[in-house]
């Protein structure tokens, strides 16, 4: 599991938090009040003050690539570094057949990126996090609006599927989402953000 | 040699007075710049030659050396001034200062001690030019490297970000902004040489040749400094372009952008 002893990113605090792997939280905040900037600092992606760790291994004694490479941030903007789809990606064929659930033809691996929809870029940048942690027994995943460019069918596959990690216990996931309905089904548990502190809130 | 007198290089002045002419009555604002430039010119080089004259009769080696670190100090400064995003605090001037004297110290001290082998190998008369041609083209290499890496870390740190938080180092994340920046630093070079001898003829060699130098040997000299001009202009801009990165990152490989700011 995940544990935020204390955490200290621009003014965005926690302390005594814990996402275990199989949980899913959703983090609930309005506009503006540090959701990206705390799910960056646990990615340790901002500069931060804080003791956090994962499988009882202290944060600062891991590198932070491979912290990353299990506590991995995706966030709300598709983005690319290669013409291609596919040069983003190492195992082709375990992404064609998770491209196929989520309802992506496997075709697209081979368009240029400047092809794909809002909706296909976000499939594929949460694919892209996934396959990272292909590697891992278990890990974290924080995902910023993962659904946001996408209908409520393909947004439902999404959420099985990230539903089939998080029965494997394959991960643990904390994520933010506009979509109350969203929070409602998919979120165990909701962690507030007020007044700049991070707080646990039970689920009705 | 035939000398130009004072009357004639006044009348090639004209020229500018022209343009400056055209520049008022369309209001480019064009025409301060231009003169301010063309004064700047004419004092600079003056001074040079004073300096040059001076350095030659007394073959001071200390005073050659003062000379040279002030025109990398001025060069540094030049590079720096043509950034719109720099570094905050002693980087700004640092990075670009740095890399220029680790260009041109190297490039110059091999081309004195391995090629031209002149006794004493530090004599102004070979320093002084040589160091000149190396920062004014390393210089620009640099200048337009720098702003590339700046800019498009600036522009692409979305991308930087995520591949960071793809657990990718800090290297790999910023692979494709370094690739584009030290293309960008030698395209000048490149097309400077590959144009070289077939559309012009490169200022050192028609010094030379207009002071009647053998044609041949003229072409060796221009070609040498040809080298000197790219290995320095190389050795400048990578070392920028890292440095760059290395300040604009952390350990953690985190994207630290706040150590830039830009200049309006």
């Amino acid at each position: 599991m995940l544990k935020i002893e204390k955490l200290d990113v621009l003014n965005i605090k926690a302390s005594r938090l814990c996402l275990a792997f199989g949980e899913c939280i959703a983090l609930c905040a309005p506009s503006g009040a540090g959701k990206s900037v705390f799910l960056k600092g646990l990615a340790d992606l901002l500069e931060n003050e804080g003791i956090l760790s994962l499988k009882d291994q202290d944060r600062d004694v891991i590198a932070a690539p491979t912290w990353r490479q299990q506590v991995t941030y995706v966030g709300p903007k598709a983005t690319w570094w290669d013409d291609e789809v596919k040069a983003h990606f190492q195992d082709l064929d375990w992404l064609g057949d998770m491209m196929e659930r989520v309802d992506l033809s496997s075709e697209t691996m081979n368009w240029p990126v400047s092809r794909l929809s809002s909706g296909e870029a976000q499939r594929l940048c949460l694919l892209r996090a996934l396959e990272v942690h292909k590697r891992n027994e278990a890990g974290i995943l924080l995902l910023d609006e993962p659904t946001s460019a996408l209908d409520d069918k393909r947004a439902r596959q999404v959420e099985a599927l990230l539903q089939n990690y998080l029965t494997a216990k394959r991960i643990g996931l904390l994520f933010v989402s506009h979509d109350e309905r969203q929070v409602d089904r998919f979120a165990q548990k909701i962690w507030r953000i007020e007044d700049g502190f991070v707080v646990e809130e039970a689920k009705p | 040699m035939i000398t130009i007198g004072y009357t004639e290089l006044a009348i090639g002045s004209l020229l500018l007075f022209m343009h400056a002419a055209v520049s008022l009555w369309y209001r480019t604002g064009v025409a301060v710049s231009l003169l301010v430039a063309a004064l700047r010119m004419v004092v600079q080089l003056a001074l040079m030659a004073y300096v040059l004259r001076y350095l030659f009769v007394t073959q001071a080696g200390l005073w050659t050396l003062i000379a040279a670190l002030v025109m990398i100090g001025f060069a540094g400064y030049e590079v720096t001034a043509r950034q719109k995003r720099r570094l905050r605090g002693v980087w700004t001037y640092g990075v670009g200062t740095g890399s220029l004297f680790i260009a041109a110290a190297i490039v110059t001290l091999f081309a004195l001690l391995v090629q031209i082998k002149a006794e004493p190998w530090y004599q102004a008369r070979y320093v002084i030019p040589l160091l000149g041609m190396v920062l004014g083209n390393t210089m620009t290499g640099m200048a337009v490297g720098l702003s590339h890496v700046m800019d498009v870390l600036y522009r692409e740190r979305d991308m930087v970000e995520a591949r960071l938080a793809l657990g990718h180092t800090k290297w790999q994340a910023t692979q494709t902004v370094v690739r584009s920046a030290l293309q960008t630093g030698m395209i000048g070079i490149v097309n400077s040489m590959s144009a070289s001898g077939l559309v012009f003829i490169p200022g050192m060699m028609t010094g030379q040749l207009m002071a009647g130098v053998d044609p041949v040997e003229a072409a060796k000299y221009q070609a040498l400094v040809m080298f000197l001009i790219a290995g320095g202009t190389a050795i400048g801009t990578t070392s920028a372009i890292f440095l760059s990165v290395w300040r604009l990152s952390d350990g953690r490989h985190r994207l630290r952008l706040d150590r830039l700011h830009l200049i309006k």
